[in-house]
């Protein structure tokens, strides 16, 4: 049995060529999500400052949810300085350092310079120190790079803006041997954090046992902070790290979705050519006694030996490209350095298995019409092309893309982003229904072709209107690749810049005011700068931020947290118009809070309605309802007052004074910008890049595997042309049927993708910008048709030439 | 008249198999030559290089008046549409096309438009009438090859191909065929070369050709089946000795 295979497969190179490329690259696309997916899951930052320190006790990083990855909170939440007490009292304990860490920037020649952190002096861990310790509120010592890098030296004075405040300090050592960063002395620090402790690091006293003294310290910590030996101390230290590989499981795992699927209907779309390829020899093998079951075996073996073929240079591809993607990431500042690349055997076992099942059943239901067919039929239908597809599949189908249809129309009667999701899984379904209506459609399509083509024309155009009908099955897989092509690229495209321009547009109209005030360098707008603002004369000023809330849920019994972007206003609120459709914006503070309308759609909410909510940094509250507002691609889904939010805020507006007099003001404050886009900073988003380079890959992998098929149905054309041929028909004329064929299919593909992206595109337009034209590349739908019919057009002609040529 | 001329046709394959070894022969219109011979003796590529499917190594090959043995694939196309209908054993009709479609498919593919009465007369005389909206699938072996043989006669060509006609057909429907080839012959004067292995097929025709290793070994008129059972059975023997 397996000699057959191989001698029939020998013979059936070029497809199986396809099937080995769709295998392959499939591959390399399945264990590279899975390695990125594996190093979000299993990949933590070693520790760094404290790499010496026993114990790490800190606030959770993650929320934690029963059978589901953990949420990654936005912000921590601190120590209490009753807790710093309790665990420096533990037996065993020889030192607790309380470490505080805030973004500081000094002033050097009228300039702030970004990126630095300070802290209190006793996380300098070093007694090496040129000059001597900072001891008081006026003092600070630095690391050596940093000082070399700001050309401070022992004895001069320079001023930080930190802690909300700009304050002058004079340099009272440079600390060879310290980590890089500010240091204060840790009365300073606390007072300039507003907080005890971030994080706790602890030296076990000789002797002591390190695993005990974690247990211990966890009792006389009480129950909420995290205490951490080994390994684990790296996601305390450095939570953000740990947040950053939760963002890429979040990313691998949304990515794998589309990954999957595309990759599975390549692989089953080039067997199906291969099977087809063989439908004679299997008729023949049926004919000679050869079970249904022997048959599928025969081209089920054929396909899994491909698949081992490819499957070595796929994984190890897969793991190479990890490796650069992992970089990549870190470059865009989505995935911190700290975290490596988590290397095991794992994503390879995975593809393996994966491809080796879909390649199984595709190449069992590929041949499964061939196979079950009575012998004789067998016999006679392989002289023609195979029969009707299914009316099943194609009523399944057309159902698909029915349903599809309707659930686009879901940005329109659910408002704003709760509709998006909708959309995203409507273009999927219609893809799949695709997938099984497309030799229906195709067949269709011809016969409409056919009938209302132009009786001038010409003989070549009828002829390949109806041999796209008659071969439909032949290049259906094909042409519903082209088209999946085409849906997947308009789609994905404006699916995320409508709700980006949405966003960018919204925030623009909601928070319009003379003066607009960001501070990127100092990573938010200092208070200070914000009350230099307010105490102008006449002016009014509000403050704008962004944060995250998580909703908690239960779900069959499981703790389930939803995320949700979230807006800090403080400040003159009436300055922003977040389109209040319910209530009193005015009244948002403490604990009253606005709620976006599809967030009060979801929860039942109307104003004086309580809700809790966990905070960016994990803090439960209750919060009461208090507006309703319409711009959530702006705002998010809930607008809370600062004491709910963390860190300062992002952006600035103010009214009653101009630019120029603004400028005046913040002059006390370098590292501010006034006039800079609103909220340009929370629309750019880094994994925009990554979808559209997984996008862009997808698509040369869905267009490769077209080429491929179409390549191989074209050689398989011999004997029609023969009968063309025989009837009077030129090689000119067979070249004009065969690109007339290509044009037919290339611009019936174009049509059917932007007709099941469009409906989606048009009605997110509705929904997200209130006009029916999305926001996006356009330019991308005329070069989509253009790649699409270039690949149809010499698929098929190049082939065909060569064919006439022999 | 001539409808065929070969003066002197070679073929060598690839490989240096010599299919058809000088080969000279004249067909005149209004001639129903069956070309008879052993697997191997060269009678389908002597076909193929009279009909101008082929090329010819060396020789001259003329098509009603037409020298096509110099001529590329795309003019020997336009000779072979204009002067030349083929029927085939597995009849070769386009699946994807009606049989009306079929019938016309040679015109449309000239480009002129077709003798409705001419086309009408053929349909009748093969009992294809009411058959016209169906596909090729839709029809049984004998039907389909009437279809295939008024689509070469649609053009009204010097020459009708026909390449074992009967080859997939039972003995009843095969008679029915020639039967048909007779009448076109006698009736309307059309030129048929017939290839065929079959002894009463071949009996059919006004002469037989009878090939060996390339060469016309004989040419046998008005020869009965027996008879020409009987030569072929020497040939045969001669063949193995």
């Amino acid at each position: 049995m397996r000699a057959i295979a191989f001698t029939m497969a020998r013979k059936r190179v070029a497809s199986l060529i396809a099937v080995f490329v769709a295998v392959l690259f499939g591959a390399v696309a399945v264990t590279t999500c899975a390695v990125l997916g594996e190093t979000g899951i299993r990949g933590t930052a070693p520790p760094g400052r404290f790499a010496d320190a026993d114990v790490l006790v800190g606030a959770p990083a993650e929320l934690e949810q029963v059978e589901d990855i953990d949420i990654p909170l936005a912000a921590r939440a601190p120590v209490d300085a009753s807790v710093i007490a309790a665990v420096a009292a533990v037996p065993g304990v020889e030192r607790v350092i309380a470490d505080l860490s805030v973004p500081a920037a000094p002033v050097t020649g009228g300039q702030a310079v970004p990126g630095l952190t300070g802290h209190g002096w006793s996380s300098a861990m070093t007694g090496e120190i040129t000059g001597r310790a900072p001891t008081g509120p006026g003092e600070l010592a630095l690391d050596a790079a940093t000082a070399a890098r700001l050309g401070l030296a022992p004895g001069a004075t320079t001023d930080v803006i930190a802690g909300g405040k700009r304050a002058s300090y004079t340099v009272t050592g440079v600390a060879a041997g310290a980590p890089e960063g500010l240091y204060w002395d840790d009365a300073t620090a606390a007072a300039l954090a507003g907080r005890a402790a971030d994080l706790l690091a602890v030296w076990a006293a000789p002797g002591a046992d390190t695993g005990d003294l974690a247990e211990a310290i966890a009792a006389a910590a009480g129950p909420g902070p995290v205490v951490a030996t080994g390994d684990d101390r790296g996601e305390v230290e450095n939570p953000a790290a740990a947040g950053s590989a939760g963002e890429l499981i979040a990313m691998a795992g949304a990515l794998s979705g589309t990954i999957l699927m595309v990759v599975g209907f390549m692989v089953a779309a080039a067997l199906s050519v291969h099977v087809a390829g063989q439908a004679p020899e299997l008729a023949l093998m049926r004919a000679v006694g050869a079970t249904p079951r022997q048959a599928r075996r025969l081209v089920a073996a054929q396909g899994t030996v491909t698949a081992l073929l490819a499957l070595p240079f796929g994984i190890a591809g897969g793991y190479a490209l990890a490796g650069v993607a992992r970089d990549w990431f870190v470059s865009l500042g989505m995935l911190s350095p700290e975290i490596a690349t988590a290397w095991s055997p794992l994503p390879a076992l995975i593809a393996i298995v994966l491809f080796l099942l879909t390649v199984g059943l595709s190449a069992r239901a590929a041949a499964f019409g061939v196979s079950r067919l009575p012998v004789t039929s067998a016999l006679a239908q392989t002289n023609t092309e195979p029969r009707p597809e299914g009316p099943v599949r194609s009523a399944i189908g057309f159902g698909l893309v029915g349903l599809a249809l309707v659930m686009t129309a879901a940005p329109v009667a659910m408002p704003g982003i709760a509709g998006l999701a909708a959309v995203g899984g409507a273009s999927l379904m219609s893809v799949i229904g695709l997938a099984l209506a497309g030799p229906a459609l195709m067949r269709k399509g011809a016969v409409l072709i056919a009938r209302f083509l132009p009786r001038r024309a010409g003989v070549t155009s009828w002829l390949a209107a109806h041999n796209i009908g008659a071969y439909a099955a032949r290049t259906a897989g094909a042409v519903t690749g082209l088209a999946l092509a085409v849906t997947l690229a308009v789609t994905n495209a404006f699916l995320q810049t409508t709700p980006d321009e949405a966003a960018r547009a919204e925030l623009a109209a909601g928070l319009s005011a003379p003066v607009s005030v960001t501070a990127p360098a100092l990573r938010g707008v200092p208070a200070y700068a914000v009350d230099a603002l307010a105490a102008e004369p006449g002016a009014r000023v509000a403050t704008f931020g962004s944060t995250t809330v998580y909703e908690p849920s239960e779900q069959d019994g499981k703790q389930r947290y939803e995320d949700h972007p979230a807006t800090v206003l403080g400040g003159d609120v009436a300055l922003a118009d977040p389109e209040v459709t319910d209530g009193d914006l005015a009244a948002v503070k403490d604990t009253s809070v606005a709620v976006s309308a599809s967030f009060a759609l979801w929860g039942g909410l109307s104003t004086g309605d309580e809700v809790g909510l966990l905070l960016a940094d994990g803090r439960p509250v209750t919060v009461t309802v208090v507006a309703v507002y319409a711009r959530e691609f702006g705002f998010g889904s809930m607008i809370l007052a600062p004491g709910l939010g963390s860190g300062p805020p992002s952006t600035v507006i103010a009214e009653g004074l101009d630019a120029a007099r603004a400028r005046e003001v913040l002059s006390i404050a370098p590292g501010t910008l006034v006039g800079g886009e609103v909220g340009a900073a929370a629309a750019e988003r880094p994994d925009k890049w990554v979808n559209l380079v997984v996008i862009g890959g997808l698509l040369g992998y869905v267009l490769l595997g077209v080429v491929n098929g179409l390549v191989a149905a074209t050689a398989r054309r011999r004997p029609e042309f023969d009968a063309l041929r025989h009837s009077g028909a030129t090689p000119r004329q067979l070249m004009a049927v065969a690109r007339a064929e290509a044009l037919f299919f290339g611009a019936g593909a174009a049509a059917v993708g932007l007709a099941l992206s469009l409906p989606p595109l048009l009605f997110l337009g509705v929904g997200a910008l209130g006009s029916p034209l999305p926001v996006g590349p356009y330019w991308l739908i005329p070069v989509m048709c253009g790649v699409v019919l270039a690949a149809a057009y010499f698929a098929t002609v190049v082939p065909a030439r060569r064919l006439l040529a022999r | 008249m001539t409808a065929v001329e070969l003066r002197g046709v070679t073929r060598v394959y690839d490989g240096g198999v010599t299919a058809l070894d000088g080969v000279s022969l004249r067909v005149p219109r209004g001639a129903f030559l069956a070309v008879m011979g052993q697997s191997g003796s060269g009678k389908s590529t002597l076909l193929h290089c009279a009909s101008g499917l082929d090329v010819p190594t060396s020789g001259s090959i003329t098509i009603a008046g037409t020298e096509i043995a110099g001529l590329k694939e795309s003019k020997r196309a336009l000779v072979r549409r204009e002067h030349v209908g083929f029927v085939f054993q597995s009849y070769n009709l386009v699946p994807s096309l009606s049989v009306e479609q079929n019938i016309t498919l040679p015109l449309r593919l000239a480009g002129t438009s077709p003798d409705r009465a001419w086309l009408a007369s053929l349909v009748a005389r093969t009992g294809l009438s009411g058959m016209l909206g169906r596909a090729p699938a839709e029809l049984s072996g004998g039907q389909r090859q009437r279809v295939s043989i008024v689509r070469a006669l649609a053009a009204r060509p010097a020459v009708v191909f026909a390449d074992e006609p009967t080859g997939a057909l039972d003995s009843r429907t095969a008679a029915g065929i020639l039967d048909l080839f007779t009448e076109l012959v006698d009736e309307l004067g059309q030129t048929i070369v017939m290839v065929t292995h079959d002894p009463a097929a071949a009996a059919r025709a006004h002469d037989t050709l009878v090939m060996s290793d390339g060469r016309i070994g004989e040419i046998l008129s008005r020869a009965t089946a027996g008879e020409l059972a009987a030569r072929l059975g020497r040939v045969w023997e001669g063949a193995g000795a």
